[in-house]
């Protein structure tokens, strides 16, 4: 594969995301009533070592390593996991901003109730449904899941994220999330089969690139 | 084994709803009767987003689309949609797909979360109470703590807290073989004063010395209320008897002004007495003691200067 081949297949997957998350922010801003700027400024394709490398330095930047995700497994013909990871330590003020409350006494804390577990799942739903519906729709790859799991890592690593032995491959993006001014940064890592993104870039190149 | 799922779905703790494709409500369960508090036989056959107005939103409608064409489960949490069904219950909103031999239904399922919502509301209450009470507890301390270790009148230290300070000063001391400095300040004729001017008067002078003595010396030197008209002053970290001088002449410059308080003129004269570790002793009582004896000398050499003038 031509290093031009792969950065312009880069370049696809990014635009296409973009549209994805365009809708999804669309979707939350009509739900939370605020305007919301969503989006992912590039899609990187990397080997599983190079991802975990990539989303450990992610990790070293949020406070105490404590992360929010919202992650599914997904498969029928594209298989893997995408995970949605927010850094734990911001999400009391991002669930306020998003529930039009304001509880100080609760910012930086990382206990969360039900409630606000509740609010992520709703939100990971509608992003992830963005991203993999997105591709899964351009694609013309039918792709099944369940609604997301939420869990709080205190000190995680990569190895949470990218950890499925077939998926040799993992597609890393970083998610700009701007709420009222309030920016903040998650990640989202899918970790696929080699034969999935063979796939998916085969499709690309059939449908952008005429090959 | 078709005959027995309405009877399960009737007796589902959840509001079950089917629609079609199009919105149409063919199947409304008796906990969703209990969530919306409208019957069955009123809604069969109706828009769900007529019977629920809140699910008339550019959002659901798009879900609803999303979910017939592709079949991705659609969540809707009770935190972010608070009058789903009704003002009284909060709900979360699954919704799956369901293909039966071709038709396509759409399966939308109410979860009650009222009694987490209380629950929750309820622990917040009571972190909010815990939370109040600490700050306030926290306050009494800071007030216990004065009126433990300071002086009610001054303001400055009382022996409690200069004890405290006392013995960790001249263990430091001891260990890096410093000295500290122990000086016995005496208002003379303070009886005087107060006979002459008054108790409310004689108060605030007192008051006025001990400010005198606090800018006086270091910042951390202390500064002690020991008894009705004497100080004590701890002096640590003192290198060379030019640090102490150099505190001695700001407090003789300071007394020498006369002050005016309540109108009146008092001018201010103080015995003073000091001791050094290691030189004078080698403990607490020693120490004070040789700086009161010091003390003395000076007041009884004032005395003298002034029946000779």
């Amino acid at each position: 594969m031509l290093v031009a081949d792969k950065i312009s297949r880069e370049d696809i997957l990014t635009e296409l995301f973009n549209i994805g998350v365009g809708q999804a922010a669309s979707t939350l801003s009509d739900i939370i009533d605020k305007r919301i700027g969503l989006t992912i400024p590039n899609v990187r394709i990397l080997d599983a070592a190079t991802g975990k490398i990539e989303l450990d330095k992610y990790l070293l930047q949020v406070a105490e390593g404590a992360v929010m995700v919202s992650s599914i497994s997904f498969d029928s013909q594209l298989e893997g996991k995408v995970s949605l990871l927010f850094p734990a330590d911001k999400m009391h003020h991002f669930i306020d901003l998003c529930l039009h409350e304001n509880r100080d006494d609760l910012v930086d804390n990382l206990e969360f109730t039900d409630i606000d577990f509740d609010t992520i799942k709703e939100i990971g739903n509608i992003v992830i449904n963005s991203i993999i519906g997105e591709l899964s729709n351009t694609v013309n790859i039918p792709v099944e899941y369940t609604l997301p799991e939420i869990d709080v890592l205190n000190n995680a690593s990569a190895d949470h994220f990218v950890n499925c032995e077939d998926c040799r491959l993992v597609l890393m993006m970083f998610l700009a999330f701007n709420i009222e001014g309030t920016e903040i940064a998650g990640a989202v890592v899918i970790n696929m089969t080699l034969k999935s993104l063979d796939e998916i870039l085969n499709e690309i190149d059939r449908l952008y690139n005429g090959r | 084994m078709d005959s027995i799922l309405p009877g399960v779905l009737n007796c589902i703790n959840e509001g079950i709803v089917i629609i079609t494709e199009d919105l149409e409500i063919t199947y409304w369960n008796p906990f969703m009767e209990k969530l919306s508090g409208k019957w069955s036989g009123e809604v069969l056959g109706q828009k769900v987003d007529q019977i629920l107005p809140s699910l008339c939103r550019p959002f659901f409608y798009s879900a609803v689309k999303r979910l017939a064409t592709v079949g991705n489960p659609v969540f809707f949490s009770a935190a972010m949609h608070r009058k789903l069904v009704s003002q009284d219950h909060r709900v979360n909103l699954k919704m799956n797909r369901v293909s039966v031999d071709g038709k396509v239904a759409l399966l939308l399922e109410f979860i009650d979360v009222t009694n987490q919502f209380q629950r929750i509301s309820q622990l917040r209450d009571y972190v909010s109470q815990l939370s109040h009470l600490n700050s306030q507890l926290k306050q009494k301390e800071k007030v216990i703590e004065k009126l433990a270790y300071y002086d009610k009148l001054t303001g400055v230290a009382n022996r409690a807290l200069f004890d405290k300070f006392a013995d960790k000063y001249l263990s430091i001391a001891k260990q890096r073989g410093t000295m500290l400095g122990f000086m016995f300040v005496d208002v003379n004729e303070f009886k005087l004063i107060n006979d002459t001017y008054g108790h409310n008067t004689g108060d605030k002078v007192m008051t006025r010395v001990a400010s005198l003595l606090t800018e006086s010396t270091r910042k951390n030197d202390i500064v002690c209320r020991y008894g009705g008209d004497e100080f004590l002053v701890l002096l640590p970290d003192i290198r060379t008897y030019k640090d102490y001088q150099a505190i001695a002449e700001r407090i003789e410059t300071n007394k020498k002004q006369c002050i005016v308080q309540d109108g009146y003129n008092i001018c201010l004269s103080l015995s003073i007495g000091i001791s050094f570790y290691p030189d004078d002793g080698a403990t607490l009582d020693d120490l004070i003691a040789k700086a009161d004896e010091y003390m003395y000398v000076n007041k009884h050499e004032s005395r003298e200067r002034q029946d000779n003038m």
